[in-house]
């Protein structure tokens, strides 16, 4: 005998938090939902007493759940609320133009919605997560952002008087104020566990969704694959304690990361060639400029600002857009009374999804492979300009020496388009409003569903996405 | 040695040479260990403050106790990096990933700095600089000295 619920949600994380939050919201009192997590549910009091060295016990990475045969990277939390637990909190939006990168730019796919679909869904995650924000943005908003901006450090303040809203103190849920039970961020620069919890995670800000009476939660339980028949799944297979069960759902939405939503449409027989192509992420490098004479403080947060003078633009037809990222860890500069006349730039390069990187099916049911062969040409073109584009951008500073990374990060942490949304099956697996091309009862969420990446973080976008897809779904 | 002139090829010397080199380098990565190593290159960095002697000792402890470079900021292969690169540097101006080298290096310098009294006495000079305990933001929030909190913006 097999349970029967009216929504089946796999993973705890952003996308699922998000759609599971409207949902209730908007479904019946009398339904009853089954949310499955694979991992286990690490409170916040519990990962803090393991930093300050109080508590010891073992949490899963991410890494002990594929396998690869490369030396790339993926990061993620697979744990009660998901990534929420390991990110830094950077909620930029995306630009209007980052929708239709192939009509504008020839590159990439265009997404089946435009900004304006997704601008009230933006509006309503932004005041959830309270996040702090500045008045004037690169990007089009109705309204100012709930919290007031982060301070910008002397350096950020010389840019944006060059700059303008192209240079902007970053959008974050790092809360500038207190709010409810989160703290005011005071730059401690470990935001993957903050130690006065002013982050936004699913714990703190969602946590209470889960205790909806609606709602059965059990972890350890890692979802296999689906039941399918013609156009509809029926049922959803997951391991827990070392048993395989079953649970039957009216509506299934994989909530999972990019590289375990594709997995399960695999494991179930999704025939979709696009099913799993196409795993990417932005790629970042690293530079530092030593200044002449210019101390660089009295900015807050751990990232202070965000620039876009390399994001968008007709470059965008020949290599990537590329986000800056102002860091505000109390690095120093070894140098008798110049121990900050520094600055720490990370340069954000969008890739584009190719078909020959993608998750596969392994021996071992419950691990999926990833195969990935390297990031895009589109991408290392843009890379290959950072040393001009320095001297571009930066140059009027008074800078000393710059010294830029020769080599790329192994992880921006965002794992994205195994599942990519589209106008038919041909070149996407899921339709604009995040449903199975194929079958019609199974909403595939997060950033597993973007056609094409941009420069920008994907969290805020792929949980506005999932306020909108419970609302069509709904409709 | 040749065996008419009595002297030495330039070809064999400058293998002797390389060879002597390579055996210094190797026995002096030998003997010091990363702990070492640190103690000497804060030694040098920060002899232009009058840092309390037991300081580089303590802090050096403290870390090793508490797996502080085993953590996200130096793993093995950035260690060994730091060693062997000291090493070089004392012998040749120049070698690949020597910013890298010295980047770590004023990582090393700041985690030493964060973990003593030198910012909170406000970068004085002329104060003793004295170990306050290993620089851990779970143990000591909002203490980035260079943040908003230490440079409120003037209005």
């Amino acid at each position: 005998m097999t349970d029967r619920y009216d929504l089946i949600i796999v993973g705890t994380g952003f996308a699922s938090s998000f759609f599971l939050k409207s949902y209730l919201e908007k479904a019946g009192t009398n339904k009853k939902v089954l949310v499955l997590e694979r991992g286990k549910f690490h409170p916040y009091t519990e990962r803090l007493a393991l930093k300050r060295g109080q508590k010891r016990f073992q949490i899963k990475k991410a890494g002990q759940t594929y396998s690869s045969d490369v030396d790339k990277i993926w990061v993620f939390d697979p744990n009660f609320g998901g990534s929420s637990n390991c990110w830094t909190g950077c909620t930029p939006r995306f630009l209007p133009n980052d929708f239709k990168i192939k009509s504008l730019y020839g590159v990439g796919q265009d997404w089946p919605i435009s900004y304006d679909d997704i601008e009230p869904y933006y509006n309503e995650v932004e005041n959830i997560m309270a996040i702090s924000g500045p008045e004037q943005t690169p990007f089009p908003k109705k309204g100012p952002y709930p919290l007031p901006a982060h301070q910008l450090s002397t350096v950020d303040r010389l840019l944006q008087s060059k700059y303008g809203d192209k240079y902007i103190s970053q959008p974050t849920a790092r809360a500038s104020r207190t709010v409810g039970e989160r703290g005011a961020c005071c730059s401690s620069s470990v935001c993957d566990l903050c130690p006065v919890n002013s982050k936004f995670t699913i714990e703190n800000g969602l946590g209470y969704i889960y205790e909806d009476p609606r709602v059965t939660v059990k972890y350890e339980a890692q979802v296999i694959g689906l039941d399918t028949q013609e156009n509809l799944a029926k049922s959803v297979h997951y391991v827990q304690e070392n048993t395989e069960k079953k649970a039957d759902g009216e509506t299934i939405v994989l909530g999972a990361n990019a590289v375990f939503n594709a997995h399960i449409l695999l494991n179930s027989g999704d025939s979709n060639l696009n099913t799993g192509t196409g795993i990417c992420e932005q790629v970042g490098v690293f530079a530092r400029l030593y200044y002449n004479d210019l101390d660089n403080v009295g900015g807050s947060s751990i990232i202070s600002a965000n620039g876009y003078m390399m994001y968008d633009g007709e470059h965008r037809k020949n290599y990537a857009g590329c986000i800056i990222e102002s860091f505000n860890t109390p690095f120093v500069r070894n140098e008798a009374g110049k121990w900050r006349k520094l600055s720490i730039f990370k340069f954000i390069y969008e890739d584009l999804p190719q078909q020959e990187n993608k998750i596969v099916l392994s021996d071992d049911e419950r691990k999926p492979k990833v195969v990935y062969n390297s990031h895009s040409d589109y991408a290392q073109r843009g890379i290959a300009r950072l040393p001009e584009d320095i001297n571009k951008y930066f140059g009027f500073l008074p800078i000393e020496k710059v010294e830029i990374d020769d080599y790329s990060q192994k992880t921006e942490f965002h794992v994205c388009s195994t599942t990519k949304m589209g106008l038919t099956s041909d070149d996407s697996v899921i339709d604009k409003n995040m449903v199975h091309h194929k079958y019609r009862n199974v909403l595939v969420l997060g950033s597993s569903s973007y056609p094409s990446i941009t420069p920008a973080n994907p969290t805020l976008t792929l949980s506005a996405l999932s306020l909108r897809a419970a609302e069509k779904y709904l409709a | 040695m040749t065996g008419k002139t009595g002297k030495i090829s330039r070809r064999k010397f400058l293998w002797i040479a390389l060879l002597t080199v390579i055996a210094a380098v190797i026995g002096t990565v030998a003997i010091l260990d990363f702990n070492t190593v640190v103690i000497k290159m804060l030694k040098h960095d920060l002899a232009h403050l009058k840092v309390d002697e037991t300081s580089y000792e303590t802090f050096v402890r403290e870390a090793e106790q508490k797996q502080h470079w085993q953590g996200k900021f130096f793993d093995w292969k950035k260690r060994q990096l730091v060693r062997f690169s000291y090493m070089v540097d004392a012998i040749l101006p120049s070698f690949p990933y020597k910013y890298k080298y010295l980047q770590y290096r004023s990582d090393i310098v700041g985690d030493f700095l964060l973990s003593t009294d030198f910012f909170i006495n406000k970068m004085d000079r002329d104060k003793t600089v004295t170990y306050i305990g290993l620089y851990n933001p779970y143990l000591r929030p909002c203490s980035n000295p260079f943040s908003n909190l230490y440079y409120p913006q003037k209005v």
